[in-house]
């Protein structure tokens, strides 16, 4: 009986240590203008209002799998574009994508996603699509600044 | 037991009078048109899913949901006073048993039918094909063949259509006095048609109001009275959100507004696929996008078939 509460405690601990351990691999793609486009950095905010530049790998953000809260606040830098945005339902999500479109003629961006297209117009609006969250989610040019952290 | 029933539903009297005590006791209440006859404290009328009928008087015992549809009958009166043409599956508008299934095209036109009397609705999405049938029923034939042909059915036909118009309408109120869900709930139901032919229709109990952090998807089929054999014609239905939900998110201290993806979901797929892997074989799936342009989209577990106007769905019934 010992040493089967033995076993099973060993086995829980290792198993707590290796859930603690394992990475979630997220698929990130940032759309202007219906085209996506390359070298955008992703960063994760933490409690200390610093932002920290996530590890990628082939086009996938990589996450320690030690989150408790039920999002994931991330930052996303392209140029003159900061967004911030939180990720919902990220364990299984294996893909976000955010859209930034202005165009107010042939703004197929807004019309894919049931936008319409004099809504926000002069405003810095982005759409973040996460795969396993049933809705869209609108955010706006940050209000606060973030220090980053690069390593 | 076998049982024979009058045209307005009152039952045959003085044969086959012995109910087996072996049978279900609940499918034995399953009567006329295959809905359950309440004879608890001496109501002795039918639950016909809108309504409550009383066969020995022909009448409704509630007014017709539809009523102002249908301004020159009574609200009370059960199809039309005329039981051997109309029959009335859910309550809600008396349909035609002997017509022909009809054939319309994406935009509600109507181009031809099928010949067949099973009660179905069809439309052809393929614009080429329907311009064939078009005019091959105005070349004369009204039994127009459709194998082969891009199509969606809707086996319930009008009850379908008319349980998805009212989900829709359903789906931009308070599920409760003062829930404060209007638009942020989605709705749904169910039409099965059994091989007799006999329809029955379900709402599914509403889904969670949506908060901006959950996904408030409503769950299949839960709550129904009659659960869908898997040899039936299954027409399943469900209506996303048009509300939207403002505040600043907890987690990034930003605003946002979040509002339901446009089309059918990956989980709506899921189910779609579960339903076959389960034995469900003749089922159409349909779901609705109320933000924006409404939308009426029929799919299947690899994603949509085909995506009509709401505007033009409504002029199926």
């Amino acid at each position: 009986m010992r040493n089967i509460l033995i076993i099973t405690v060993l086995f829980l601990t290792t198993f707590g240590l290796l859930a603690q351990n394992e990475e979630l691999k997220i698929k990130t793609t940032f759309y202007v203008n219906n085209k996506s486009v390359k070298d955008v950095k992703y960063y994760f905010i933490k409690n200390d209002g610093k932002a920290y530049l996530l590890p990628t790998e082939k086009g996938k953000i990589i996450l320690k799998d030690t989150l408790k809260t039920e999002a994931i606040p991330l930052l996303a830098i392209k140029g003159k574009h900061k967004v911030v945005f939180p990720v919902y339902y990220y364990r299984k999500s294996n893909y976000i994508k955010i859209y930034y479109d202005n165009r107010v003629f042939g703004n197929k961006t807004k019309k894919k996603l049931g936008v319409s297209r004099w809504r926000y117009l002069f405003q810095k609006e982005y759409y973040i699509d996460i795969e396993g969250f049933d809705d869209i989610i609108t955010v706006f040019k940050p209000e606060k600044e973030y220090e980053l952290i690069e390593n | 037991m076998k049982a024979g029933y009058y045209p307005f539903g009152l039952k045959h009297k003085g044969y086959n009078n012995v109910t087996s005590s072996n049978g279900n006791s609940v499918a034995q209440k399953r009567k006329f048109g295959g809905m359950e006859y309440q004879d608890e404290l001496n109501l002795n009328w039918y639950d016909i899913t809108a309504r409550n009928y009383d066969p020995a008087l022909g009448r409704w015992m509630n007014l017709d949901p539809l009523a102002e549809q249908m301004r020159r009958h009574s609200p009370y009166n059960y199809a039309f006073d005329n039981p051997i043409y109309f029959i009335d599956p859910d309550g809600m508008a008396p349909v035609g048993s002997m017509e022909d299934d009809p054939i319309y095209d994406k935009k509600g036109n109507l181009i031809g039918d099928d010949g067949k009397t099973s009660g179905k609705i069809h439309i052809a999405y393929d614009r080429k094909e329907a311009k064939g049938i078009k005019k091959e029923t105005e070349g004369g034939n009204n039994t127009i063949d459709l194998t082969g042909k891009k199509t969606v059915t809707l086996n319930g036909g009008k009850t379908t259509v008319n349980g998805v118009i009212t989900a829709v309408e359903n789906q931009g109120k308070d599920t409760s006095p003062g829930a404060g869900d209007a638009n942020l709930h989605e709705e749904g139901g169910n039409v099965n048609v059994d091989s007799k032919g006999n329809v029955t229709s379900d709402t599914w109990t509403p889904g969670a109001k949506k908060t901006g952090t959950n996904n408030a998807s409503i769950k299949p089929f839960k709550g129904i009275k009659n659960n869908p054999a898997k040899t039936d014609g299954i027409d399943m239905f469900h209506v996303h959100t048009s509300g939207s939900v403002k505040g600043i998110d907890a987690n990034t201290g930003e605003p946002t507004v979040t509002s339901s993806k446009p089309g059918v979901s990956p989980g709506d797929k899921a189910q779609y696929n579960e339903m076959t892997r389960n034995g469900y074989t003749n089922v159409t799936a349909i779901q609705v996008d109320t933000r924006g342009t409404k939308r009426v989209n029929f799919y299947n577990g690899s994603g949509t078939i085909t995506s009509i106007k709401y505007k033009a769905f409504k002029k199926l019934k």
